[in-house]
């Protein structure tokens, strides 16, 4: 009877003593999946040793793990805490032929990152002083990363362990979310890196919204953030996330690639319509390809192969950019400029896409990232190379925007100045005296130097008036520079016959005008109130309210050796010339003002009917000048 | 304001070629234009330009219009046009145009002033 008593005494005591029972080391793995395996009595002595925690992958698809393990007697088996480290991400446990824990469903939607966990043991299940075998039925799926583990940087350290509830696994939860903690926190503070440069850069895009580079960029940083998003969610809350991460974060791998490839192609200057559409074809491939496997839940055969064209066509469109800007740089080899802005930016963003290619293979191949510890954290070489280049693409970006702005400012003050000389050109009918007449002029050019031009030539001697009125197509400096040569050559005119005039000026013009043309109507008014009007392809003029008829002729510059013709017309009321600009004024329903709205406006004063076209809505410059005899 | 960008058709029937232009007609059409009437075929002898759906034409684009009139001329190609809105048929008039080319209001008339 002692040593029952003794056994009786000592099973209580013996209870109160920590349990910790080492689980890692050499267990069992199978070949494939069957309902046996889950029993006690089957034999796995074949199976393959493999230790845990593991050190290299398991195989893809459905296996199982056993071990076999001696119970101490006086074990609590209603106390009892089974705790596994982070060897994959969907499995289920079987103690002795039952069910007891799982994590993950089988199922891509319901599938967690792999991060150790404790499953309490239900009584009944094992017991003191007997052997148990524990099954682990895993799954692993060709859709998750190389390793099996998800999105997770933290290598499975374990533990394996049967213990008491109230012991190990705690702490070894506690250490484990440690680890991911300090993994986010690098993955957030490189995130907030990139929504500050987004930010700056959408700034800056919103005053120069022609610089397509700054969207690029801008495209690039938020594919960067999406990525560290979706990491930091993997990581730090233990949803079900790691197929809702792998489905955004591929694409948006192969989103980043998109945008830098643009951007190389903006700032290189070489821009192919078939490459800005083909640098989307590895997303459009990659979220074809996640939409089956979203839709079947469980992957699919070929899903390697899958990845691997998914993963060339990635790299080629970085190659793209990296070529596109070797050969942009090797084009402006002799300019000797290989420290200013733009050749360090190019540098810059072939370094991103470099970068990016070991990136996305990081993505199946962990080993291509190089991960290290400092300060109590851990960081990621591509996530460090990322900012430094990132920071450097957005500071080179602004730079040259700076740059750019500053040249635009010396342009404008420099057309501001060309504008003053046009103005002083082209002449204020205020500033002639045009004795016998009266002469009013508007003038409103649609940019900052216009086409437009009118000039008032009075002869003072016989009281008779030339004007002038004409149109130069196109618009800005060239059209300006144009205006210029023609008021040189009527400055030096000598003849006051309209068509002679307007021939000289033909002349004076073939080959100079570029592929375009000047209209242009030429009409003197003499003292009589006889006017005599040639026209060289310019709107007729008005007189009381009436279109004048005009022998049409061909624009100046067009052919050279052009003959125009006169007809004669008396000065009854107001003569009103004008250009284009009227009669094309396009509204909002895009409704030209036309010829019978200027007509019925053609009596009313030059400034009166420019304001009115204006009004309408101006889309090129606008000239108006009326000319009416004092009696 | 936004401007439509040109398209052109062309549509070639033995020494007949119609270059149909879609969208406003400015400076940024000379492909659209020269480049289209660039590349029409070497016998090519009768060219229709079909304005119908143009509603605007800008001084350079009329520009461009009258370059290939003028190259036109220079090869002895026949250059008609049609759909031309009354606004610009007017102002194809004053532009004296005549001598290179002839309005029309449909494609039926400028087919049969080029049989």
């Amino acid at each position: 009877m002692k040593p029952l008593i003794l056994l009786a005494l000592a099973l209580p005591l013996a209870a109160q003593f920590p349990l910790h029972l080492d689980l890692s080391g050499d267990w069992r793995l199978s070949d494939g999946d069957d309902p046996s395996y889950s029993q006690p009595e089957f034999n796995d002595s074949q199976w393959k040793p493999v230790p845990l925690p593991r050190q290299g992958s398991l195989p893809y698809g459905t296996h199982w793990l056993r071990r076999r393990v001696e119970i101490p007697p006086g074990t609590d088996t209603a106390r009892l805490v089974l705790t596994l480290g982070s060897f994959m991400e969907d499995y289920e446990i079987h103690l002795n032929g039952r069910l007891v824990g799982r994590r993950g469903e089988f199922r891509l939607s319901r599938t967690y990152v792999a991060r150790a966990q404790s499953f309490p043991v239900p009584p009944g299940i094992v017991a003191a002083g007997q052997p148990a075998v524990i099954a682990l039925r895993f799954w692993r799926p060709v859709w998750t990363s190389s390793t099996g583990r998800g999105y997770d940087d933290v290598a499975d350290q374990g533990p394996y362990l049967l213990s008491y509830r109230e012991n190990a696994p705690r702490e070894v939860a506690a250490s484990g979310m440690m680890k991911r903690e300090r993994l986010g926190v690098t993955l957030l503070v490189t995130s907030a890196f990139h929504v500050s440069f987004a930010l700056l850069l959408l700034i800056a895009w919103l005053m120069e919204r022609e610089r397509k580079e700054m969207l690029y960029l801008i495209g690039f940083l938020i594919a960067e953030v999406l990525l560290r998003f979706m990491s930091y969610v993997s990581l730090i809350a233990d949803w079900p996330s790691s197929h809702f991460s792998n489905f955004a974060s591929l694409p948006a791998l192969t989103l980043n690639g998109a945008f830098l490839t643009l951007l190389a192609m903006e700032v290189s200057g070489y821009r192919r319509r078939w490459l800005q559409v083909a640098v989307w074809l590895p997303t459009l491939f990659h979220t074809g390809m996640n939409w089956i496997v979203w839709r079947e839940d469980r992957g699919f055969a070929g899903y390697f192969a899958w990845q691997q064209i998914s993963s060339v066509l990635t790299a080629l469109v970085d190659l793209a950019a990296i070529g596109i800007l070797t050969h942009s740089l090797w084009r402006n080899r002799r300019d000797g400029r290989w420290t200013d802005g733009k050749t360090i930016l190019r540098v810059a963003i072939m370094l991103a896409a470099f970068i990016h290619i070991p990136g996305y293979g990081a993505a199946y191949s962990r080993p291509l990232q190089v991960v290290w510890l400092a300060g109590g954290y851990s960081w990621n070489s591509y996530q460090i190379a990322s900012v430094l280049v990132t920071v450097a693409m957005t500071f080179l970006v602004l730079h040259r925007l700076g740059v750019d702005r500053r040249e635009k400012m010396r342009l404008s003050g420099e057309v501001a100045a060309a504008r003053i000389v046009q103005e002083s050109q082209i002449g204020s009918p205020n500033s002639v005296a045009t004795p016998g007449f009266v002469v009013e002029a508007a003038y409103l050019p649609a940019s900052e130097v216009g086409g437009d031009f009118y000039f008032v030539l009075p002869d003072p001697g016989v009281g008779s008036l030339l004007v002038v009125v004409g149109d130069v197509s196109g618009k800005g400096l060239r059209a300006a520079l144009l205006v210029g040569h023609i008021s040189g050559t009527l400055s030096n005119e000598r003849s006051r016959q309209p068509a002679e005039v307007l021939a000289n000026l033909n002349q004076s013009l073939v080959g100079r005008v570029s592929g375009g043309f000047v209209t242009c109507c030429c009409a003197r008014f003499d003292a009589d109130g006889a006017v005599t009007v040639a026209n060289a392809g310019h709107l007729a003029p008005y007189a009381g309210g009436r279109e004048v008829e005009v022998e049409a002729g061909l624009p100046l510059g067009v052919v050279s050796g052009v003959e125009y013709f006169e007809s004669s017309q008396r000065l009854d009321g107001q003569f009103m010339f004008m250009s284009d600009g009227v009669i094309e004024a396009e509204n909002a329903q895009r409704e030209l003002f036309g010829f019978d709205r200027t007509r019925e406006i053609s009596t009313k004063s030059a400034q009166e009917i420019a304001e009115a076209t204006k009004a309408w809505g101006q889309n090129d410059d606008i000239t108006v000048v009326t000319v009416r005899r004092i009696t | 304001m936004m401007v439509a960008p040109t398209k052109t058709k062309v549509e070639q029937h033995g020494d007949l070629a119609v270059l149909r232009f879609e969208g406003d007609i400015t400076s940024t059409s000379e492909e659209a234009v020269l480049g289209k009437y660039n590349g029409l075929a070497a016998g090519t002898s009768k060219i229709l330009l079909d304005f119908s759906k143009t509603p605007y034409l800008n001084s350079s684009g009329i520009a461009l219009v009258i370059q290939l009139l003028m190259a036109a001329s220079k090869a002895s190609r026949k250059v008609v046009c049609f759909g031309l809105s009354a606004h610009f048929v007017k102002v194809f008039t004053m532009l004296g145009l005549a001598k290179y080319t002839t309005l029309h209001a449909d494609e039926a008339a400028a087919r049969a002033a080029v049989a």
